[in-house]
């Protein structure tokens, strides 16, 4: 009890030193209880993202067998109840992996009188999951519940009775609203029992008939149709030792020979999930590893420096023991207590820190509800943390057991300063090796990415700090004449006190190597933080991309226009990605204040607008019902041809003729009326070959009116006879005069082509901005335009990347681009860019009729590859090297602390024979400043040259983007600040350190005689 | 006459490494019986402290034997010294402060020193508060000790220096750092201990005055046993190869250097000078015993 007493108030007296070791032990604990805990939890937490964001064939498998669906369901619902349950090890681990499975029976039904065909389905539970618009759910034999769009299609309603044919008589109950078939229930049928709804199928099918199962096992004649038993993973419930699992369902289905038996097949890609998650898994587990190890190592030096220095400073009490008599044992027991009871509370409260520490980066960097447990990795690896005090408590055992009374008073060993260059000539040889081992067997080749760079910066690090170490003495010894012949008392005895000071060489180590540490961590980190932003930028392009659906007749870019009339934060684009090229049809003021520029050079909407959009004329509107043409017919070989005026019409597909009709004679006046099926645009004027003949056709006709017919009468087509507004796009030896009244038109047109004059409403070809590395040398590009036909461009500028296809992008005009597709942009993908309030315009969009089927945002990307292996590893390494350093920085400080307190005897002395403080202080200030400083200046530099030579080789992604969006230069700025801001904190600590000292230097103190 | 308890059998100390050694002690032999108070004295140097360690067990003789209460220090294992540094031996530094454990009540530090032994707490306990009222410090037992005057320190000390009833009280300077009154509290202290429990003690001391309170004075001079006072009376002291270190007083009468004859008589030998290096001529007349 006595001897508890006398360690609580030691540490108590020694409040500073057992604060210190106690927060090293803690810190060396924490930052070994960080890697592994962090990757348990970063493991969960990819396993969650992946499984949320894959799509639902990822994340479910559905069984499905063609055939009698009669009394088929229950065999094969058993048949994949077994198949899975071996795959996975039990039924018990099934069913807490999936939820109940969910059954359908399907099939075709056909209303002869309505020409339709229609899915008349059943599925598990399936009221529950369609809302109603009229009427109730089936429950009846013979009773079905039909979709609002078929109900509207056939005028059906509630209580109607309709026959398939060969069918019974079905009952419509209730009519529903069709759901989302995004909806995990309806799994990857949804598109089967719902296509109406489908904005990208045009030519729509009916949506299915829904009854109850004995409806379908009441039919007669053996009905063929399909039955499914799928099963969708409870994502909450997978957990990382699931993972295996959910390859062996694919792998069991793949091979099953009952399944093969049954005729069925399974739909699943649980297998590429598991694989991708695994891959994830694998680019954090070796950076984790290798972080760790290398704070390990350090953590390990800094707890021998720091309780060897603890212990040192108790030799005077344990030689005081020793005295009274105490055995080898018990003055042991009573030297060591101290920081063996410090390391034994640091380490199940550093593994508390730890866990932590590291719920609070999961809060920052992993998925919203992840989970952090303290895994038992976490409670080794913090036991292991601990083995560097344990060292250093059973070094400092041995001593305290062999080392003479005597020499014990004299505070310093004298053989380990002697050997202290073995030490380092085996961490030096070791880190060289280590290197060049790396750089040998091309880890850090250029076009390589590999964990092990993370290795360099300690490697380096420690090799130049074991050099500096060494070099330090030496240059201060250099100074010894130039101090003693001037500059006062304070250089004089800094450079001596340096040059003395034993263990001094093992501070300036442990800070550089530590300080290297950090500073590579911090620029690859900025680094890597810099490319994330920039991929996520460049990949979707804006911070908020939707991709839409905008009701048929409904014009995007007027949604748009009304949606922000400012102009600068929506913009509406139709993307055609392929393969090789994706075009872009921006609007160009709208696109150059929306989009995301690579390395923010953002162009002006000025020059976008006047390098994609030159003028053109105007279209020619057919705005009526009716369109009348007046021709003079000239001189005309062979007469007979077939005059045909082709239409876009707006929301239409294809191009539409309208036939006007023959030219008979030359030398004659015809005026053809004709309907307009639908208002649009002229796109061109035709002559064809009379009886579709392949013959030569030439002449020359005046067309002096085209006039359109409304509610208000007739009148001309504005714009028909203007300068340019027709061009020849066939080369047929066209002569045009456009007068304002009339245009005259001559032409050859060989081939049995057509004569065709074209509107001339977009340029030829469309200048477009293309990605550097599409475009290279050449001037013009191939593409696919919006109606999916391929296109040449003009490349007007280069870009270094394109926003949302940074390598392969055009981007063109929006408005000439539909104008070249002729108001056919089907293929293509309409988007709605938006900077700024996302949620606003998604309103504002449904409102608009345009639908919103897709969403992606650059912060959620950015997250997304933030929460990937390289990104929760990069950001691993910073927190621990942080830390490393922090630790480091303080042991630096405690170290010459300590030594500073050894002599305050002499400070005493020194004081009473008149050296002013100012003077001491400067001693001290100046000792603290150099070996501080030029600790950290080798780690900054060794951290900076690890940079250099290894930064390109750090994994930075799952997946590698094209080589250009990647930087491996830190922001100047930032690093400066934050190593600035570090190093006036270091100094600013150990100043204070240095004053408190010597404030409690008093002459007094010379009355502690040193032995 | 009462049993040996500490000899000195031509102990030799080197200090040092090889090619800078320093001798500190040169064959010294020196012998305390049991219930003896001694003051070892002489001049910064001469090798009192050394001597002191040795009796303590603290350093190994580069020759010669130390042993006390019938041990011989240097061939005794780690564990048997410390039994012999436990039970026997009681030891003052110089320094007060060194004594202690600043942080620990003096009780705390009483109790520190009668850790090792087998004693209960409460027997322990007892005999610390009763050691501490012995010197005086009965009322501040709870203080902590790095917050007592150098007096007080010094007189706990003492109290942890008896606190295993030790056979030999070994002090080191214990009166060099004290006021007049504190030195002679601690000088009677040192005096009670061997008046009441027949303590043996060895004091190093610069102070005339603790060798004139301390039954014999020993001098060390230059390594080497130079003199002995007994009763008041000084003596040389013949060292092992039949040297003689002649006081400093006498130094006028044979100054270094002199040529002095010996001669034999049936109690002794009579040094005459007959050379004087000063002054250069004979001179029958002077001689030193």
């Amino acid at each position: 009890m006595t001897g508890a007493l006398t360690l609580v108030r030691a540490l108590f007296h020694r409040i500073g030193t057992t604060l210190v070791i106690l927060l090293v032990a803690l810190c060396a604990s924490a930052a070994a209880t960080v890697g592994p805990t962090y990757y348990t939890a970063a493991k969960s937490s990819i396993l969650q993202d992946s499984l949320s964001h894959v799509n639902v064939v990822g994340r479910s498998f559905q069984v499905v067998q063609q055939g009698p669906i009669q009394d088929s369901l229950p065999g094969l619902e058993d048949t994949v109840r077994r198949e899975v349950g071996f795959a996975v090890g039990s039924t018990a681990r099934a069913d807490r992996l999936f939820a109940p499975p969910i059954t359908s029976l399907e099939t075709n039904v056909y209303f002869p009188d309505k020409i339709q065909q229609v899915l008349l389905a059943t599925r598990t539970n399936f009221c529950a999951h369609l809302h109603l618009a009229k009427g109730s759910c089936p429950t009846a034999t013979n009773d079905v519940i039909i979709a609002t769009s078929l109900a509207r299609s056939n005028g059906w309603s509630v209580g109607d009775k309709v026959q398939p044919q060969g069918r019974p008589v079905l009952t419509i109950t209730g009519i529903y609203v069709p759901p989302d078939i995004n909806n995990t229930y309806w799994l990857s049928r949804g598109a089967t029992y719902f296509p109406a709804e489908n904005p990208f199928i045009q030519v729509a099918p009916y949506d299915a008939l829904f009854t109850p199962a004995s409806t379908l096992a009441a039919l007669k004649g053996h009905p063929q149709g399909t039955d499914t038993v799928a099963r969708a993973l409870i994502p909450s419930h997978v957990q990382p030792a699931d993972v295996g699992a959910l390859r062996a369902v694919a792998d069991r289905f793949a091979t099953s020979t009952a399944l093969r038996q049954a005729q069925a097949a399974a739909q699943t890609t649980m297998d590429i999930t598991a694989d991708n998650v695994k891959a994830s898994w694998r680019a954090l587990a070796i950076p984790v590893f290798l972080v760790t190890a290398e704070l390990l190592v350090l953590t390990w030096l800094l707890l021998f420096l720091v309780v060897t220095e603890t212990v040192e400073a108790r030799g005077t009490e344990v030689a005081l023991a020793k005295l009274r008599g105490y055995s080898s044992g018990r003055a042991l027991v009573f030297g060591l207590a101290e920081p063996a009871v410090l390391l034994a509370v640091a380490l199940p409260l550093g593994a508390l820190l730890g866990w932590l520490l590291t719920t609070g980066l999961a809060t920052v960097l992993l998925r919203d509800g992840t989970t952090v447990g303290l895994p038992g990795l976490a409670w080794i690896a913090s036991l292991v943390a601990s083995i560097g005090g344990v060292a250093a408590i059973a070094l400092a055992a041995r001593r305290t057991v062999t080392r003479p009374v005597v020499e014990q008073w004299r505070r310093t060993g004298r053989r380990s300063a002697d050997r202290g260059w073995v030490f380092d000539a085996i961490i030096l040889t070791a880190a060289t090796a280590g290197l060049l081992q790396l750089f040998i067997s091309g880890t850090l080749d250029s076009t390589r990415h590999s964990a092990l760079a993370l290795l360099v910066p300690g490697l380096l690090g420690i090799a130049l700090a074991v050099v500096g170490s060494r070099l330090l003495p030496l240059a201060c010894r250099a100074m010894f004449g130039r101090t003693r012949r001037g500059g006062g008392l304070g250089p004089f005895l800094a450079v001596r006190y340096i040059a003395r000071r034993p263990g001094g060489t093992r501070t300036t180590m442990i800070l550089a190597t530590a300080v290297s540490l950090a500073t590579f961590s911090l620029a690859s980190w900025s680094v890597s933080s810099t490319n994330r932003s920039q991929v996520a930028d460049m990949t979707v392009g804006a911070p908020t991309v939707f991709t839409v659906a905008p009701r048929i007749g409904v014009n995007l870019a007027d949604v748009v226009d009304q949606i922000d009339p400012g102009g600068r934060s929506v913009a509406a684009v139709e993307s055609f990605f392929s393969a090789d090229v994706t075009l872009l049809g921006v609007q160009p003021t709208r696109f150059a204040a929306v989009a995301n520029w690579s390395g923010g050079n953002a162009p002006s909407g000025k020059d976008l607008l006047s390098a994609l959009h030159p003028p053109a004329h105007a279209p020619i509107a057919l705005d009526g019902d009716r369109v009348r043409v007046t021709v003079d017919v000239g001189a005309l070989k062979p007469t007979g041809g077939e005059l045909t005026l082709t239409e876009f019409a707006s929301g239409g597909f294809v191009p539409t003729p309208i036939d006007l009709g023959p030219l008979r004679r030359a030398h004659s006046t015809v005026r053809y009326t004709a309907d307009i099926p639908a208002p649009g645009v002229i796109r061109d004027l035709e002559i064809a070959p009379p009886g579709s003949q392949r013959i030569q056709m030439q002449g020359s006709v005046t067309v002096r009116g085209i006039e359109v017919h409304d509610q208000s009468g007739w009148h001309p087509a504005a714009g028909a006879f203007t300068a340019g507004a027709w061009t020849d796009t066939q080369d047929q030896n066209v002569q045009l005069d456009a007068t304002g009244q009339q245009l005259h038109w001559s032409f050859l047109a060989s081939g049995g082509q057509p004569a065709t004059i074209t509107v001339h409403d977009h340029p030829t070809p469309l200048p477009a901005l293309v990605s550097a590395e599409l475009a290279g040398s050449d001037t013009a590009v191939q593409a696919t335009g919006l109606d999916g036909t391929g296109v040449i461009v003009a490349v007007a500028d280069r870009l270094p990347t394109v926003p949302s296809a940074p390598d392969n992008g055009v981007i063109v005009d929006l408005t000439y681009a539909e104008r070249l597709a002729g108001g056919n942009d089907s293929p293509s993908l309409p988007q709605v860019w938006v900077r700024g309030p996302a949620d606003r315009v998604a309103r504002a969009l449904a409102a608009a009729h345009v639908a919103v089927v897709g969403r992606q945002s650059t912060s959620a990307l950015n997250d997304e590859l933030s929460r990937q292996g390289p990104g929760l590893a990069s950001v691993l390494f910073l927190a621990d090297a942080g830390a490393a350093a922090v630790l480091a920085a303080l042991a630096a400080v405690l170290s010459l602390s300590a030594a500073a307190r050894r002599r305050r005897y002499e400070y005493a002395a020194l004081a009473a024979t008149g050296a002013t403080t100012r003077s001491l202080y400067s001693a001290l200030a100046i000792e603290q400043l150099v070996v501080i400083g030029f600790g950290t200046v080798i780690g900054v530099g060794a951290g900076l040259l690890a940079i250099a030579l290894a930064g390109h080789s750090v994994p930075e992604f799952v997946q590698s983007p094209s080589a250009h969006l990647i930087t491996y230069r830190p922001d100047p700025l930032f690093l400066g600040l934050t190593l600035g801001a570090a190093v006036v904190l270091l100094l600013a600590t150990a100043a204070a350190a240095a004053a408190a000292l010597l404030r409690s230097v008093t002459p007094e103190q010379l009355r502690e005689a040193p032995v | 006459m009462s049993d040996v308890l500490v000899r000195c059998d031509n102990l030799v100390h080197v200090y040092g490494t090889p090619g800078a050694e320093v001798a500190a002690l040169r064959g010294v032999d020196f012998v305390v019986r049991e219930g003896e108070t001694v003051a070892l004295l002489g001049p910064s140097g001469a090798g009192k402290t050394t001597l002191l360690w040795h009796l303590a067990g603290l350093l190994r003789p580069t020759a010669g034997t130390v042993e006390v209460a019938g041990k011989r220090l240097a061939g005794l294992t780690p564990r048997e010294l410390a039994n012999v540094r436990l039970r026997q031996i009681g030891v003052v530094l110089q320094n007060p402060g060194r004594n202690l454990l600043g942080y620990d009540t003096a009780l705390g530090n009483v109790l520190f020193a009668q850790r090792p032994t087998r004693r209960s707490h409460a027997s322990k306990k007892r005999r610390a508060l009763a050691l501490l009222d012995s010197v005086g410090l009965g009322g501040v037992a709870h203080r902590v000790a790095g917050q007592m005057s150098g007096g007080e320190q010094q007189r706990l000390a003492i109290a942890i220096a008896l606190a295993n009833a030790p056979t030999l009280l070994l002090a080191d300077e214990p009166t060099s750092q004290l006021d007049p009154a504190s030195a002679d509290a601690v000088l009677g202290l040192i005096k009670q201990a061997n008046a009441e429990f027949g303590t043996t003690v060895v004091a190093v001391t610069h102070d005339a005055a603790v060798g004139e309170v301390l039954g014999r004075t020993v001098t060390i001079r230059d390594g080497r046993v130079g003199a002995e006072g007994r009763s008041g009376e000084d003596y040389v002291v013949v060292g092992r190869d039949g040297t003689v270190q002649l006081p400093p007083e006498m130094h006028d009468a044979l100054p270094p250097g002199s040529l002095a004859r010996a001669v034999r008589h049936d109690h002794g030998v009579d040094l005459r000078r007959i050379y004087d290096s000063n002054a250069g001529s004979d001179d029958d007349e002077e001689r030193g015993r």
